[in-house]
């Protein structure tokens, strides 16, 4: 019996012994150190590190996640900013390379997430003004020729009339030297002397000469902006040394022997930053190319891509040129991999028919339905014929190819397909070769793979197959869905079903080549059932409002005041055009022709009638000069003045004042905008404002004309008063030989010269 | 002294000694449209250039027109005194005080619009303190300047001689600021031989120094058009395009002058019909020059109608502005070329009818050159229209009253006709039938 509870003790002892260090553990305190330069200099990337240890031991910890915070302010408004985040590695360092753009003290703090009792640490960094970025030098560069010459040419033409107008002061000076010659000296003295006009206009022209120069001299440095002192811009990139960039298309003039600098400059001219961002690190126009092999580069560039990227051939850009653009995008690299990765957003392609639901893998993955459209927006720009593998069609697909199937059904291990996409393969390079698919798509292609290779998903029930392909736009109930109406209304003859299910209708695609006619069937006599029947034989006013909410609603709101749809409620449509616009549709309106019948037709045209009547405008009753401002006049001073004036005579568009345009043509403009310029305010304004604003503009009034008496009649009065007034003048005989002092000498004009 | 002589120098004093009724009701109705004017511009300053025609899409107007107008007519004087006196062209020396005050006068008020165009005068300065050189702007204002200061200087150095003499004849007969006047700015003229030479020299150099200045005054008037990319200012040939019109203009207003003073100080015997022929002969050959400059635009641009410049010529040859296009060319290009060619209109009322119909149509040309070219639209938007305001048309009126008060007041203090020079070239002319010998008889 004492053994075994000797033994027992024993047990609980190590147990115990055991559990304490790991409670221990569990409570270890840690504690954050920051490391960071003292100084930095803006632009170039700062390391900051934090340092995570155990309290006690000082034993580094790895894999904590610290945050880092600096401090901002922005009109007055301060606070802090993450600037990002690290993990520790197994030093225990977490390190982060910032870069600043402001030239002042930072004061960096640190954190642990989401461990607010480790103390956090803080440092300060004192940034100064670093190097400036870009110097711009467009244009073409004549050594010598600057404002200098121009100065230069103006301060002689300022010096040879100085020079001229010296002569004053010269001529003044001989004369009183004459007239001093001439009578005694004591005839004048003055106690002050006087100021001749010569030194002193003299004076005043070189002060005004001096003057002009110094302004030109002064100029092009206080304005030029190119190398002010502190004075730092927000960068768009930061380069580790100032370079020539001459221009977008012009020939790179200065090429420094550094591949890199170089590469940038060409990377610049050749217009790739455009896109592809100034550190080629991708932007939302292009992804990036910093990742690509030199001669996928190669086949890029010279063959261009869908999407934008345009081809230059051997002429435009060298394989010289490209070898140095190809080594600065590897310098970019690691600068793009320490700002976290490549920035892109991959292009967005849209397809014709929509692929499965997002998010999910679709039990059944047919061919034709989800991989075709995947590979035409991935993989057709180069397999057309790369690699002797098509993507084009499904026989291609999995039977082409120069080494060997690219599909085998069922084996997702060996085909190359398969391989190739997940970056497993044996030969050659990953596919795409620029950047991975999405995993949802690799997904998506394996499952593919898995199930067969099927060249359609497997069939379903009318049910499923509704699930599966109509609900994405239908709505998983038929209800309505994000671009396909509902299907819950009167329903169709089940022909016609089939018929729009086969050949699609309006924006929807057909599927006939997607579904096989038993299919079809199954679906149409699906959709049926979601159908629900309206009673009644004659259209009616309720039976339109009901047939209004089915089908017009989800555009026209309940009550036909317009949604995405225009109100209705106002309308300078006849009858016969409204039933023609129903049965026929408008530009972004489906037809109805064949969904209603013209039963239906007529009792929506009531319902439109009732709603026009209720809701409709009352152009003869504007209110004027009773004191009450004009329910139009707000209106027209937020939405119209801008370009109509404010007292709308005209601005940037015609006056509106006494406008000889009827009701429904003011109505008709203002919905459906004019030439010209003016937009349509259809959707942008209820139909009451319109109304409103409409018997506004027509009530005002056309006072005088702002700008008075036409130019040509002023000019025409002007020469015409001139003309008959010579005509008089010449009349008179006053501008004939005549008067003067005639003493018999012979005058100047008798002589010939 | 000859009788020639005594006539030219009363004649020269008489409007500096006696002052009509007639002069001062000019100047009081002058003063009284400057006046108007002046309320016009309160108008403006108070309420903004929105009492203007002037709108966002045609942003120059009358104003702009005036200022290049009056900048352009300021090239009479260097034509007369400075081309032709380099040319030794002597049948120049009654017209050429005319013609250099002409071009001061001018200066100003041509300076003065811009100034006016301004809806904020007060940052005027900011030109000065902030002028980039690479600006037409600030070309404009170093161009005008300097020929402003150039002509003044031009205008007073020959000028001294005869403010002498009016010192040595006027002093006590006038009154005493103006006695005051003509010693001081005679700086002790003696006629002596080092002060006739130090003279010449100068006016020598300036008289070669002001022409490629005047040149550059309205060839950078012109680009502040030319620079621009609008359709039609967008052309090489501007800067010639605008000396020539300046010139042509210039010719005209000063012809104009000439008949108006000729008339009301009596000056018939100085200034002859022989000096309206040559001018208009001149002010003729300049109309040719214009009409191949327009010709050689249009065609040019016209065969070719790059984008927008469809637009340029409908507007000008058949739309809004071409009754103003089609006056300009006829009735100041060809009309008086052919005027001078009939030999009955080449009478002193044809020749200075000639030069009216050229002032108005130089200045109707200044206008369509500015509002058309602001006229055509820059996007797809609709044309703006542009009709000067009664305000604008008020200080037009000012401008040209200040023009013609600057002018007659000059003529009343200081000497119309160059005495001194027409003395020099008479008696240069004479000096050789004197060394002939007095067998011709003909009296010095």
């Amino acid at each position: 019996m004492t053994a075994v509870w000797r033994a027992f003790a024993v047990a609980i002892v190590v147990v115990t012994m055991c559990l304490i260090p790991a409670s221990l553990a569990v409570a270890q305190e840690l504690e954050i150190e920051l490391f960071a330069p003292e100084d930095g200099i803006t632009g170039q990337p700062v390391e900051i590190a934090a340092f995570v240890r155990e309290a006690g031991t000082g034993r580094p910890v790895e894999g904590a996640t610290v945050v880092f915070f600096g401090d901002a302010s922005f009109v007055g408004v301060g606070g802090d900013i993450e600037l990002g985040r690290a993990t520790t590695n197994e030093a225990g360092f977490g390190i982060l390379r910032p870069s600043f753009s402001v030239s002042r003290v930072h004061e960096i703090r640190v954190e642990m997430l989401d461990a607010p009792e480790v103390a956090p640490d803080s440092v300060s960094i004192s940034v100064s003004v670093g190097l400036q970025i870009i110097e711009p030098e467009a244009g073409v560069s004549i050594p010598g020729v600057g404002a200098w010459v121009v100065t230069l040419v103006i301060a002689a033409v300022w010096a040879i009339m100085i020079v001229a107008a010296f002569g004053f002061v010269s001529v003044s000076r001989s004369g009183k030297e004459a007239e001093a010659a001439d009578r005694d000296n004591e005839a004048r003295r003055h106690l002050i002397p006087q100021l001749s006009i010569a030194p002193v206009g003299t004076g005043i022209m070189v002060l005004v000469g001096i003057g002009l120069v110094v302004l030109l001299i002064r100029s092009p440095e206080s304005h030029s902006n190119l190398d002010p002192e502190g004075y730092d811009r927000t960068a768009v990139a930061y380069l580790e040394a100032t370079y020539v960039y001459p221009g977008p298309g012009h020939a790179p003039a200065a090429l420094t022997g550094d591949a890199v600098t170089d590469g940038r400059v060409l990377f610049m001219s050749y217009g790739c930053a455009g896109c592809h961002g100034v550190d080629g690190q991708g932007t939302s126009a292009a992804r990036t190319p910093a990742f690509a092999t030199r001669s996928w580069v190669e086949t890029v560039v010279r063959a261009g891509l869908p999407g934008g990227m345009p081809a230059y051939g051997a002429g435009e850009v060298t394989s010289d040129q490209l070898d140095l653009i190809h080594d600065f995008l590897l310098a970019a690299r690691d600068r793009i991999t320490a700002l976290g990765g490549p920035t892109t957003t991959p292009p967005v392609v849209t397809t014709s028919v929509p692929t499965t639901v997002p998010g999910e893998v679709p039990t059944a993955v047919g061919f034709e339905e989800d991989i075709a459209p995947l590979f035409n927006a991935e993989c057709g720009a180069c397999h057309g014929s790369a690699g002797g593998w098509s993507a084009a069609t499904y026989r291609e697909v999995v039977e082409s190819g120069d080494n060997g199937p690219a599909v085998i059904p069922g084996d997702v291990a060996e085909s190359v397909l398969a391989q190739k996409v997940s970056g497993t393969q044996t030969f050659g390079a990953a596919m795409p070769p620029v950047q991975q698919l999405p995993p949802d798509e690799v997904a998506l292609i394996l499952a593919w793979i898995q199930n067969g290779a099927p060249e359609r998903a497997v069939a379903g029930t009318g049910a499923t197959l509704f699930a599966d392909r109509c609900a994405v736009c239908h709505g998983a109930a038929g209800d309505g869905g994000a671009a396909g109406p509902p299907l819950t209304g009167p329903p169709l003859p089940p022909t016609d079903i089939v018929s729009v299910v086969t050949d699609g209708r309006g924006a929807m695609g057909g599927f006939a080549a997607s579904l096989t006619p038993d299919e079809i069937s199954q679906v149409a006599g699906f959709v049926v059932t979601l159908g629900e029947a309206v009673p009644g034989d004659e259209p009616s006013l309720a039976g339109g409002a009901e047939v209004f909410r089915l089908h017009c609603a989800r555009c026209h709101a309940d009550d036909a005041s317009g949604d995405v749809g225009p109100a209705l409620t106002i309308s300078t449509l006849t009858t016969d055009q409204t039933r023609a616009v129903i049965a026929d549709g408008r530009s972004e309106m489906p037809a109805f022709g064949e969904a209603l019948s013209s039963d239906d037709i007529e009792a929506v045209l009531l319902f439109l009638e009732d709603r026009r009547a209720s809701a409709g405008p009352d152009l003869t009753a504007a209110p004027s000069g009773t004191g009450v401002p004009h329910p139009g006049s707000e209106l027209y001073a937020a939405a119209c003045a801008t370009c109509h004036g404010a007292d709308a005579r005209g601005g940037v568009a015609s006056g509106l004042a006494g406008t000889a345009l009827s009701a429904n043509e003011v109505i008709a403009r203002v919905f459906g905008g004019h030439e010209g310029g003016m937009p349509a305010f259809e959707g942008v304004l209820a139909a009451d404002d319109v109304q409103n604003v409409a018997s506004y503009v027509l009530e005002l009034e056309e006072e005088g004309s702002r700008t008075g008496i036409p130019t040509i009649a002023i000019f025409g009065l002007a020469a015409l008063a001139l003309l008959l007034a010579a005509a008089a003048l010449w009349r008179t005989g006053w501008f004939n030989k005549g008067g003067g002092r005639g003493t018999g000498e012979p005058s100047n004009s008798d002589e010939r010269r | 002294m000859t009788p020639w002589l005594e006539r030219l120098e009363q004649t020269t004093l008489e409007p500096a000694r006696t002052t009509t009724r007639g002069y001062y009701y000019l100047v009081g109705g002058l003063l009284a449209v400057i006046g108007w004017a002046l309320y016009a511009y309160y108008v403006q300053i108070t309420d903004g250039l929105v009492v203007t025609g002037m709108r966002d899409r045609i942003s120059w107007g009358l104003y702009i027109t005036l200022f290049v107008f009056f900048i352009g007519i300021s090239h009479a004087g260097t034509l007369i005194s400075a081309i032709l006196r380099v040319s030794n062209a002597t049948w120049r020396t009654p017209v050429t005080r005319m013609a250099e005050f002409i071009t001061a006068v001018a200066l100003i008020t041509g300076a003065l619009f811009v100034v006016v165009d301004l809806g904020r005068p007060d940052r005027l300065f900011n030109v000065l303190i902030h002028g980039r050189w690479q600006s037409p702007i600030v070309w404009d204002v170093i161009a005008i300047t300097t020929y402003l200061t150039a002509s003044l200087v031009y205008l007073y150095l020959p000028m001294i001689p005869d403010l002498a003499f009016f010192r040595e004849r006027l002093t006590g007969r006038v009154p005493r600021w103006k006695s005051w006047l003509y010693r001081k700015l005679a700086i002790r003229w003696q006629d002596t031989d080092t002060q006739k030479r130090k003279l010449h020299v100068s006016i020598s150099i300036m008289m070669i120094l002001i022409i490629p200045i005047a040149v550059s005054v309205h060839t950078v008037v012109s680009w502040i058009f030319a620079m621009t990319l609008r359709e039609a200012w967008n052309s090489a040939i501007f800067g010639f395009f605008f000396v020539a019109g300046a010139i042509f203009s210039g010719i005209a207003t000063l012809i104009i002058m000439m008949a108006i003073l000729r008339k009301v100080y009596r000056l018939e015997e100085f200034v002859t019909l022989k000096h309206f022929r040559y001018l208009g002969f001149l002010m003729a050959a300049m109309a040719a020059v214009m009409l191949y400059a327009n010709v050689s635009e249009y065609v040019t641009s016209g065969f070719k109608l790059e984008e927008g410049a469809a637009f340029i010529f409908r507007q000008l040859f058949v739309e809004e502005f071409a009754p103003y296009f089609w006056f300009y060319l006829i009735a100041g290009l060809i009309i008086p070329i052919a005027m001078m060619f009939t030999p009955a209109l080449r009478t002193v009322g044809g020749i200075v009818a000639a030069a009216v119909l050229v002032d108005l149509a130089m200045f109707v040309e200044r206008y369509f050159i500015v509002v058309t070219g602001l006229r055509a639209p820059l996007l797809a938007y609709e044309p703006a229209n542009y009709a000067p305001t009664w305000v604008e048309w008020s200080i037009a009126a000012g401008g040209f009253a200040f023009f013609a008060l600057l002018v007659t007041l000059f003529v009343k203090v200081f000497p119309i006709m160059a005495v001194y020079e027409m003395k020099e070239e008479r008696e240069a002319l004479a000096r050789p039938r004197e060394l002939e010998g007095a067998t011709e008889g003909s009296t010095p």
